[in-house]
């Protein structure tokens, strides 16, 4: 089968990535050459024309807001771009920053034609609201060549699309500025008459790149290109429109990109368990901001409260300018098992109500305990991250107190001592010291005490039986 | 109707002594003579209210009662706003398995009727002991419809001497209990329906005999001998 290569251009990437999308003109531009990149509808409707400098932009319209391109956010876009289109096809290769060639020689035969194939990427594209330029031909530069002249055709036969190529302007393509003037100087301005030219004139004129770029751009060379192949972990920035001041400014962004979290994290039937938001302020040190969730979560439902929780406590040192928002660990997707007959009444497994607790009160504040196999009762009792722990069998002492102090306190109250003593030690293998006598005693006030008599007989209070 | 009566009536405040309302379901406390005393038990779901000491018996008393419950439903016993620090021993030896024990310690007290709140609300706490420094009567009233919809018991220990402060809260149960040589002394202060107004002392010699003062005739047959110093 001969190739066929489709290249999507997107000239107006960065303006297309801002959420929300601006109502009022907003123009694009690139400030070390002072001309405008990229404009909206209401601008263009203002007169706003592209390649303008910002004065006249002012002129035109004083109360436009301007921003400035970034290649880096459109080359971002394009990653998640091609992370989505890679569910329909297999050989993706990226042209940064705002360009991508699909292969479609290879998906014809599943999706049943070239038709079927473009409506299917076309339907995504407009889900996403970009705008597209798009070109199919027999060569990837000659794809790239058509999409940027503006072709929107998708031209199978190799008698379609070179005529179409031949009618290309050569300022267009990638020959460099002094071919072009050189070929101008020619009378050669398209494609066409610059191929109509026998090899061996152009080769004694030209240098070899310009031998290159036309056997590729015919299809005659090869052009090699680099496949794209996906990140095994979900990451993408997004830049505010306005500064945010605070943090509950930033929640209708990241809930923005919770969906494109699950969007993701569904096609690939995974979950995440945890949530990394780097937040890049202006002048100061980026932020950061964990948020786990130890039974992994998909759905922005579920994500948003917890973000929420978590940036209530948040202290934003600096006025936001960029989220980038990444996921931690990612598992398989396998659904816990609920009882058919006996629906829960709540909605919550026990481990995504400790993620909500903790996205509140702070990992240290909820914990589950377990006994360790040691002789020192304060010992005895450790706390553990909820739901870790293996299943291990200690057996417990019996005539336990219920809580413990956090430390043993000196017996300051007359206490009658009611059962007792049972001596505990630490071995002295292990480099124990400690020898306690434990009584159980009734206070006067009718309170039962745990205490002890070191071997210096002095009496402690160390547990309380409530 | 006297129109404070009336009000109070609206509120749930105040009952009439021949008005049936459906008392709920009881649940046996596991000590015979206090279930004869409540008339069935403890209720199965709502708030209980205790005032007591911190360490006369009070967690104690409803040992039978959780245990009981988590045997039917291994739901989550949740422990909020804990006045020390659990000791995991004597619940494992009480019969609870340490994976079903959550223990949360919310820095700031107001965080304590939240905590509980989501804990109710998730469904799959099913026992809740709270420990709560300060809570509103609109908070109380959340927590008692949680608990009821969940059908989850919630038991709230507050300190004795605040209980003239705290009667006007929504529950199910009000309880004082203060300490008795050979186990506690139970006074029903609110629930649900007619009941006894006479505290009532429970022996819990037979379930708790580590914890009860040795009886003057046991202390009679103590064979322990004083030896005399020796000078």
């Amino acid at each position: 089968m001969s190739p066929l290569w489709l290249y999507l251009h997107f000239p107006q990437m960065q303006l297309d990535s801002l959420h929300p999308p601006p109502e009022g003109p907003l123009v694009i531009l690139e400030p070390r050459k002072n001309r405008v990149l990229q404009r909206n509808l209401p601008a263009q409707n203002g007169g706003v024309s592209l390649g303008m400098g910002l004065a006249s932009v002012a002129a035109l319209l004083p109360q436009i807001e301007v921003m400035t391109y970034q290649p880096e956010l459109e080359q971002q876009r394009l990653q998640a771009l091609a992370e989505d289109l890679y569910q329909w096809c297999a050989d993706i290769s990226l042209d940064p920053p705002s360009g991508m060639w699909l292969g479609c020689h290879s998906m014809l035969r599943l999706y049943g034609g070239l038709k079927a194939y473009w409506q299917l990427i076309d339907a995504y594209l407009h889900q996403q609201k970009v705008c597209t330029h798009y070109a199919v031909a027999g060569s990837p530069l000659g794809a790239k060549l058509l999409a940027k002249q503006g072709a929107q055709h998708l031209y199978e036969k190799t008698d379609e699309w070179l005529p179409a190529l031949k009618a290309c302007q050569l300022s267009l393509t990638e020959l460099t500025s002094a071919h072009c003037q050189q070929l101008a100087r020619l009378g050669i301005q398209t494609l066409g008459p610059l191929l109509g030219l026998p090899l061996k004139e152009l080769a004694r004129r030209f240098d070899i790149q310009l031998m290159t770029y036309l056997g590729r751009v015919t299809g005659q060379l090869k052009h090699p290109l680099p496949w794209f192949r996906p990140p095994s972990q979900f990451s993408r920035s997004r830049e505010l429109r306005y500064e945010a001041e605070t943090s509950q400014a930033l929640l209708p962004i990241i809930g923005f990109m919770l969906g494109e979290l699950e969007a993701y994290l569904r096609q690939r039937n995974l979950l995440a368990s945890g949530l990394k938001i780097t937040l890049s302020l202006r002048d100061k040190k980026q932020q950061q901001l964990e948020i786990a969730a130890a039974q992994g979560e998909y759905q922005q439902a579920r994500w948003l409260p917890l973000v929420t929780l978590k940036l209530e406590r948040f202290q934003l040192t600096g006025p936001v300018q960029y989220i980038t928002l990444s996921s931690q660990t990612e598992r398989p997707l396998s659904p816990a098992r609920e009882d058919l007959f006996q629906p829960a009444s709540g909605t919550l497994q026990p481990a995504q109500l400790v993620a909500l607790l903790q996205a509140k009160l702070g990992n240290h504040a909820v914990y589950s305990v377990a006994l360790a196999d040691r002789h020192c009762p304060e010992q005895t009792s450790v706390r553990l991250v909820p739901f870790t722990l293996a299943p291990q069998r200690i057996t417990a002492q019996p005539k336990r107190p219920s809580l413990l102090l956090p430390r043993a306190l000196p017996l300051s109250q007359q206490v009658q001592v009611v059962s007792g003593p049972e001596r505990i030690a630490e071995p002295w293998w292990q480099g124990g010291h400690t020898q306690r006598d434990y009584f159980i005693a009734r206070a006067q006030d009718g309170r039962w005490l745990w205490i002890y008599r070191t071997p210096d007989m002095r009496w402690y209070w160390h547990g309380i039986f409530c | 109707m006297n129109a404070i009566i009336h009000s109070l009536k609206q509120r749930r405040l105040l009952w009439q002594g021949r008005q049936q309302e459906s008392l709920g379901t009881l649940s046996e406390t596991g000590y015979a003579t206090l279930d004869e005393y409540l008339q069935g038990g403890f209720p199965e779901q709502g708030v209980i209210q205790v005032f007591s000491d911190i360490g006369v018996g009070e967690v104690r008393l409803f040992c039978p009662f959780l245990h009981q419950r988590y045997q039917r439903q291994r739901g989550l016993l949740v422990f909020i706003g804990l006045p020390y620090q659990l000791h995991a021993e004597f619940w494992q030896e009480q019969g609870f398995d340490l994976q079903d024990i959550l223990v949360i310690a919310p820095k700031k007290p107001e965080d304590v009727a939240w905590a509980a709140e989501q804990c109710l609300h998730s469904g799959c706490c099913d026992m809740l002991l709270l420990w709560p420094e300060k809570l509103t009567y609109a908070q109380g009233r959340r927590l008692q419809l949680a608990a009821v919809a969940a059908g989850a018991s919630l038991l709230m220990f507050r300190p004795i001497d605040t209980y003239q402060q705290w009667q006007g809260m929504p529950v199910e149960l009000s309880l004082a209990i203060r300490p008795s040589t050979s186990g506690i002394e139970l006074e029903v202060l609110k629930m649900k329906g007619p009941f006894p107004r006479i505290p009532h002392t429970l022996h819990w010699q037979r379930q708790w005999p580590h914890l009860v003062m040795p009886t003057s005739s046991s202390l009679a047959n103590d064979n322990v001998l004083a030896f005399p110093r020796v000078s």
